[in-house]
């Protein structure tokens, strides 16, 4: 599989590279200790990892059970953040007083969008990044 | 005019320091075994740069800041919005796309269905979004060169569209990583640097806010009496910018959702995923981008709220979008405003380099490889290749000059809103549902995206061809200019209701797909089974 040109162009330095899988993966097998374990994992004798490659049922079930992790996982923290992203509207609405008081100067209202929104962005998405590196793990455990 | 050479230096400086770092990064490169190789050695802080430095474009550089002195509280919701989009990306698209080994959105598009239709059709809405972005940076780039060189509108947009454009065609952007990582963090001194020295001249942070809300200085005194500028709802919710909606909190909805679920879908944005190492990179990646783009957001509202205080003239005269060039000669000091107008001349001049650059790079890149190469002439070699993608370049930049000369009467930021309405209505539902959902089929794919972002380009035109900055009040003027509340509804559906009712034509590999999608690398999996 041979990618787009403009790639090429994009990360080229006189001679163009074609961007290609192949060559991507038997890198990835000479410089990457996990990389070369799942290689040798591909002998016939590994039950599971065949098993979710060919897609027999069991290897169906391995992997519908990690997508369904993942996504419920995706969905939940999702969930916590809408909830107070499109919250914060209706808290201006409904408790404008509250909103008003000040806190280090300023109102609730503007400290919590002007500021506290970004350490609560990227603690939900710190959280994130640590569990589905968790199931992932355990999936990839799991099926070696 | 008078005519800041300190800031004209600052300008040219960042132009031939894009060149000089494209150059240095090339010999690195060079040094390297294989380009490839370099560019997948970079770690997610460097990358999360460059992906930084594509994202912070002339709307959050400059637009913000002049938007938050114009309208105030609301438009805090932009800048929230362009950085919670990464949150959406990093729960619902980034790993998946990375696995899937998709370079742009096309290439999933068809990947996924395996139908070179489906590529055609992103490619449609690739080269839409790209134009629209691009408008609002060409905006920021005329006002630029009118506030530092004293020049009319027209000449920034030209001449920077057109310096920018045989730039890319000529194959300046290589190290395109490397530049774009050192543009972020030129923009990010370029806006923290004036905040600091501003606030430690002229007091802090809540000492402003009671000068903006409770005690005004004169200036602004008069500039509110003579009905310029905002009184004091402007430091509250649903405020200036909401009320002039007739129905404010639909309006505020409808914005953050657009802002929210539009980043997840820029072209110019998704493409850069792929040169992260794998999935778990990718994630990594995108963790780091939403500390530096919060962390840079934190400032546009300070520089707003200073602007507010320092110079409400710039209500009069209606050029609040040029406040960040125009506030540091507000300082006692001469020398040390001339000093920091230079600063922020060029944080503004890399802000819509990197981001007009990366979006050349995309829609041009659409017309060369998706539709002349793939579609028009598949036997097309390299060399041709090349030239179509130089041509591609110079007619979209071209585009980009033609269509910024246009929009002078819009606000930075609503120019990009609208992009980012879109976006969100034609791509968001394409990655969600084809990455998570096993049931969509290439039809029903093809006609959400279609239905979401025609209809979302539709209200768009209609509002930019009826208004005049004159802001609509009724209740379908409203959903017509802010339309992302009911058009990714109407895309998630239409893609549901007809996958359901085409049902037969799921592609017989789809679980493949989703194992490609899905399974983490460490399985190696690609390699013997899957191509």
């Amino acid at each position: 599989m041979r990618g787009p040109f403009w790639l090429e162009q994009r990360r080229g330095d006189g001679e163009t590279v074609a961007p290609d899988i192949d060559l991507r993966d038997a890198l990835d097998a000479l410089d990457d200790e996990s990389a070369l374990e799942a290689l040798e994992a591909l002998l016939p004798d590994d039950q599971s990892l065949q098993e979710v490659a060919e897609q027999t049922p069991y290897g169906e079930i391995l992997l519908q059970d990690l997508i369904r992790r993942q996504l419920t996982l995706a969905i939940s923290v999702a969930a916590v953040f809408l909830v107070v992203l499109f919250g914060l509207p209706l808290m201006n609405l409904l408790f404008p007083e509250l909103m008003r008081v000040h806190v280090l100067g300023l109102p609730l209202a503007w400290l919590v969008l002007a500021a506290l929104m970004y350490p609560f962005i990227w603690a939900l998405a710190l959280y994130y990044v640590a569990t589905s590196k968790k199931y992932d793990d355990e999936f990839t455990h799991l099926v070696k | 005019m008078e005519v800041h050479w300190l800031s004209v230096a600052a300008f040219v400086a960042i132009a031939v320091a894009t060149v000089a770092v494209g150059l240095f990064a090339t010999r690195i490169i060079r040094t390297t075994h294989d380009a490839y190789i370099a560019s997948r050695a970079v770690g997610p802080v460097l990358n999360a740069s460059a992906i930084s430095g594509e994202y912070l474009s002339a709307a959050s550089f400059l637009g913000v800041a002049g938007m938050v002195m114009r309208f105030g509280y609301d438009v805090l919701w932009y800048p929230v919005g362009y950085a919670a989009g990464y949150l959406l990306l990093l729960l619902f698209v980034a790993a998946p796309l990375r696995r899937f080994g998709a370079y742009t959105l096309p290439d999933f598009a068809e990947g996924r269905f395996d139908t070179p239709a489906m590529r055609r059709l992103a490619v449609l809405f690739v080269l839409l979004i790209g134009v629209f972005y691009m408008l609002p940076q060409m905006k920021g780039a005329g006002l630029a060169v009118q506030a530092i060189a004293g020049l009319p509108y027209w000449v920034g947009v030209v001449v920077v569209g057109a310096v920018i454009a045989l730039n890319v065609a000529l194959g300046g952007m290589k190290g395109i990583t490397f530049i774009q990582a050192f543009q972020f963090w030129v923009k990010a001194f370029a806006i923290s640097l004036p905040a600091f020295v501003l606030l430690a001249i002229f007091g802090s942070y809540s000492a402003h806010w009671e000068q903006a809300i409770s005690h005004p200085p004169p200036a602004l005194e008069v500039a509110i009496a003579s009905g310029h500028a905002p009184g004091s709802t402007w430091g509250f919710p649903l405020g200036p910018l909401a009320e002039q909606q007739g129905h404010a909190l639909l309006f505020t909805y409808s914005l953050i959702i657009a802002t929210v679920f539009g980043t997840a879908g820029l072209p110019h944005i998704l493409v850069r995923f792929y040169t992260n190492r794998d999935g778990h990179a990718a994630r990594q990646t995108t963790l780091v981008v939403l500390a530096l783009i919060g962390g840079f957001y934190l400032f546009p509202p300070i520089l707003g709220l200073l602007g507010r205080v320092h110079a409400p003239d710039l209500y009069v005269s209606d050029r609040t979008d040029a406040l960040l060039l125009e506030l540091p000669g507000r300082l006692p000091q001469p020398w040390l405003g001339e000093l920091l107008r230079a600063v922020t001349a060029a944080g503004a001049f890399a802000a819509f380099m990197s981001t007009t650059s990366g979006l050349l790079v995309a829609v041009a890149g659409a017309l060369a490889h998706d539709l002349y190469a793939q579609t028009f002439r598949p036997g097309a070699d390299q060399r041709e290749r090349l030239l179509a993608f130089r041509l591609a370049a110079l007619l979209a930049g071209g585009v980009a000059i033609v269509g910024g000369l246009q929009v002078e009467r819009y606000h930075i930021n609503m120019l990009v809103g609208w992009a980012f309405a879109i976006s969100a209505s034609a791509f968001f539902p394409l990655l969600v549902l084809g990455i998570w959902w096993r049931g969509l089929t290439a039809i029903g794919a093809a006609a959400g995206t279609v239905a979401g972002g025609t209809l979302a380009s539709a209200a768009i035109l209609y509002t930019m061809a009826t208004t005049t900055g004159a802001q609509p009040a009724t209740l379908a003027a409203t959903l017509l200019a802010q339309p992302a509340i009911w058009t990714i509804p109407v895309a998630f559906g239409t893609m549901v209701v007809v996958s359901l009712l085409t049902r037969e034509r799921v592609p017989p590999d789809v679980n493949l797909k989703m194992l490609r999608l899905h399974a983490p690398e460490a399985l190696g999996l690609r390699t013997s089974y899957l191509q």
